[in-house]
């Protein structure tokens, strides 16, 4: 009797989790509003998936079982304590009335748990059903080859995202083709179940032909000429800075918009990324530099009372970069010799210094204080003004363009490597000869200039600033760009940016939980990708001279026979 | 007199109330291998943390060749030519083989940050040079076919090696080794005993071991010198040391019964 107890502690406290986070979903509100989003048509909405996912994910953990028969029971075991937990949660709000303090612990929350049932006993078995049944398709999904299993995870994940982002989806499709072509795949945002069926489909098939195709291309490439893989390595990338010049007219005003924050963040992203993922430097102040580069801008472009000479733009762009490398590098001085949590802190305490500097009446004169600076000139060349999103799309994907090259070059050179010893180990850093204090102010100054650039922009984007928009969550989100895209990878930053900004604006209307979301993909991206989802990739060096092919041409034949 | 490599004289460190390095004085000439050794906690470590200015001494002068070191930040000796490795190994964990040891070769470098931002052609062929140079001295510690491995990766006596690699790689006039053999089976040991000969024989470097292993140090030193409780008890070559009675009391004592 004991050990029975004992065997089964492990799926019941599993089950009662899960319960608890299905109790914890339903007050905050979220399953109600999910739950009027629908994913397929007629068939599923987004309520549904977070009400049954923590039971797919019961039937997944019982994957170490060591049976099938445990596991099975295990299973059972599992759903069965979060189902209780569950209903008597549903029963406790349906009797008694907690909504003086959960305002979503509502009637219509308990109808909509209860699959809309009128009798609440009916209700419950289906519900009780519907877990049990999400628990066996999670154990089965645990029983098949990773391969298999991975490939319909990426077909739901596919289906979700198309339903969530058919707004995105449509705009593109209205701007390629006449009519309303969305119509067929959509109705009211959510997929049609055929649509959804042939979405999975694809997957299926993709997956299926994948190895194939990946096997040949790199069978065929290597075999190339270097000219001609040269070729082939351009044409991508000339294809990419296609796409990403026609993008804005493809998706509209409102998605440029959502564009032009992407790559602001990802400037930032890049600049923080010398500190904290190169050089290992925790930054918690990274707004500061952002500010310092969108005031200079503001004070010194703007034609409203705190006017100041209104200089142009391009004038002022590379002005506001070198004012934030100077910030960087006199805040780095009184720093330098901190290291780990201390010098987080003491950074921190900058980023809330220069917002409490842009709010203070000292300043008001010359920055506005609280009023902030008005009438910031859109940037300009000759007659032509970057009025509209699409416009200035373009400067912040040169500017990005710009940065990446730059951070790229930075990341393979001799000075990368110094501030990747540094982070690994400073002391012995300093032993091999690297002057630690002078490179840490380094990473500093440069990793502030990208801040000051987007910040510049950002200024001359919005047209007004105010001090608010220069808070301590800016600092976190670039941090929580860097942490989640992975340290030190420079397409890990660029994938971090638009799954942390530039998602949370597609699905606005969920805007309330977005720091909830924020929560769970750090902790989930901590506990099973701690390297970011794209984490470094270790640099691996070649020189030229080195892969000598046999024979080589008689100029180098003689210094290929000494060496 | 002729021209020593390292002289330290009147070398005294002070923690609190503990004078861990107490009035020391030791010349090393070059292409020489000189060991020092003494029970644990004698302060053989803290010398050495002297030396590569990781403390600075509370009394007395240390010199390479004619400059005086004492008390310069550690990036500045080792500029001037001292490497070293560590007892517990300290690699760029996260790094490559190859990684490490060029940063091993940041005294020789001229590449600035500038040339690195813009990707100067010099900068460019500073890099070529330095990656060439580094494969040439994996390849002198056999560990040319780890070179793109993570250094964390490396099995416990070549992580040793790197670590040495690392130190050879500033082409240095001294190299100090603290335990260079410090859990390794005897046939490492003798690896490793042949390995710091050819770096004398063939790369001219002059070293400074810290070494438990007897066997190892009569074998390969010129000159020892043994510290008890920070003061130097004798000085001399493996034999003069292996008669001193002072020696044997305080540290041979039990392993000369055998």
């Amino acid at each position: 009797m004991q050990l029975l107890l004992k065997r089964l502690a492990k799926p019941v406290s599993q089950g009662a989790v899960a319960g608890v986070l299905c109790i914890y979903i339903a007050l905050t509100g979220m399953m109600e509003a999910f739950g009027e989003r629908e994913i397929v048509a007629g068939v599923l909405d987004l309520g549904k998936v977070v009400l049954l996912g923590p039971f797919v994910g019961l039937g997944l953990l019982q994957q170490q079982a060591p049976n099938r028969r445990v596991g099975w029971i295990r299973v059972l075991v599992a759903c069965l304590a979060g189902i209780v937990a569950t209903g008597l949660f549903i029963l406790f709000i349906d009797a008694v009335s907690i909504r003086h303090m959960f305002t979503h612990a509502s009637p219509a929350l308990v109808a909509y748990m209860t699959m809309g049932q009128d009798a609440l006993a009916a209700g419950l078995g289906l519900l009780a059903v519907a877990a049990l049944a999400a628990g066996a398709v999670g154990f089965g999904l645990a029983l098949i080859p990773a391969y298999l299993r991975n490939t319909i995870f990426m077909a739901a994940l596919l289906v979700v995202g198309m339903a969530l982002l058919s707004e995105l989806i449509s705009q593109v499709l209205r701007q390629i083709l006449n009519g309303r072509p969305d119509r067929l795949l959509f109705s009211q945002g959510a997929l049609r179940p055929a649509v959804a069926v042939i979405a999975a489909a694809a997957v299926f098939a993709w997956r299926g032909l994948a190895p194939r195709i990946r096997l040949r291309v790199q069978d065929r490439l290597p075999q190339l000429e270097p000219e001609r893989q040269r070729q082939v390595s351009l044409a991508v990338r000339g294809a990419g800075v296609l796409v990403l010049l026609v993008l804005p007219w493809l998706v509209g005003s409102y998605l440029s918009e959502v564009l032009a924050n992407v790559g602001l963040y990802l400037l930032m992203a890049l600049g923080l990324n010398i500190a904290v993922g190169l050089a290992g430097l925790f930054d918690l102040g990274y707004v500061t530099n952002f500010a310092v580069g969108a005031y200079l801008m503001g004070v010194l472009t703007n034609s409203g009372p705190q006017a100041t000479g209104e200089f142009n733009f391009w004038l002022i762009l590379p002005v506001s970069i070198l004012a934030a490398m100077f910030t960087g590098l006199l805040l780095a001085l009184p720093v330098i010799r901190m290291r780990g949590d201390y010098l987080a802190i003491a950074t921190m305490g900058f980023g809330e210094i220069i917002r409490l500097l842009a709010l203070s009446d000292w300043l008001a004169p010359l920055i506005g204080g609280s009023q902030g600076i008005l009438f910031i000139p859109k940037p300009s060349i000759g007659a032509f003004t970057f009025q509209t999103p699409q416009h200035l799309f373009y400067i912040i994907l040169a500017a990005s363009l710009v940065m990446l090259v730059v951070i790229n070059r930075l990341d393979l050179s001799l000075t990368g490597r110094r501030w990747m010893a540094i982070r690994d180990d400073e002391t012995v850093a300093n032993a091999i000869g690297i002057d630690t204090t002078w490179i840490k102010t380094l990473a500093f100054t440069l990793s502030a200039a990208s801040g000051g650039l987007a910040g510049a922009i950002f200024a001359s984007k919005l047209g007004t600033i105010f001090p608010h928009s220069f808070s301590l969550l800016i600092s976190m989100n670039v941090l929580c760009i860097i942490i989640v895209g992975g340290m030190g990878s420079i397409r890990g930053m660029v994938l971090g940016t638009l799954v942390l900004i530039g998602v949370p604006e597609l699905l606005r209307e969920f805007s309330e939980f977005r720091f909830l979301l924020y929560g769970i993909l750090l902790m989930a991206v901590a506990i099973y990708r701690p390297g970011g989802l794209m984490p470094a990739r270790a640099r691996h060096y070649r020189t030229e001279s080195a892969p000598q092919p046999a024979g080589g041409t008689p100029a180098t034949s003689s210094s290929a026979a000494s060496g | 007199m002729s021209e020593s490599l390292l002289s330290v004289s009147g070398l005294t460190m002070q923690f609190g109330g503990l004078r861990a390095v107490d009035n020391v004085d030791f010349r090393q000439e070059t292409g020489t291998i000189v060991s020092i050794i003494g029970p644990n906690g004698a302060g053989k470590t803290t010398l050495f943390n002297c030396i590569s200015g990781f403390y600075e001494p509370t009394e007395g002068e240390i010199h390479l060749g004619e400059q005086r070191i004492t008390g310069l930040p550690s990036h500045e000796i080792a500029r001037a030519g001292i490497a070293r490795t560590y007892q517990n190994i300290r690699l760029f964990r996260n790094m490559t083989v190859l990684e490490n040891v060029m940063l091993g070769q940041e005294r020789l470098l001229r590449t600035t940050w500038l040339g690195s931002i813009f990707g100067t052609r010099a900068a460019r062929r500073e890099t070529d040079e330095v990656v060439e140079r580094s494969q040439a001295i994996l390849a002198f510690v056999d560990l040319d076919s780890s070179a793109d491995r993570q250094a964390d990766e490396l099995p416990y006596g070549d992580q040793r090696r790197l670590e040495i690699a690392r130190a050879l790689a500033s082409e240095p006039r001294l190299m100090m080794l603290d335990e260079p053999t410090a859990g390794m089976n005897p046939s490492e040991t003798a690896d490793t005993e042949r390995l710091l000969q050819r770096l004398r024989d063939e790369r001219n470097v002059s070293l400074l071991l810290i070494e438990h292993d007897m066997r190892f140090v009569m074998g390969i030193s010129e000159h020892i010198m043994v510290l008890n409780y920070g003061r130097t008890i004798a000085s001399g070559t493996p034999q003069e040391i292996r008669a001193n009675p002072e020696v044997i009391e305080a540290y041979l004592g039990s392993s000369a019964q055998d």
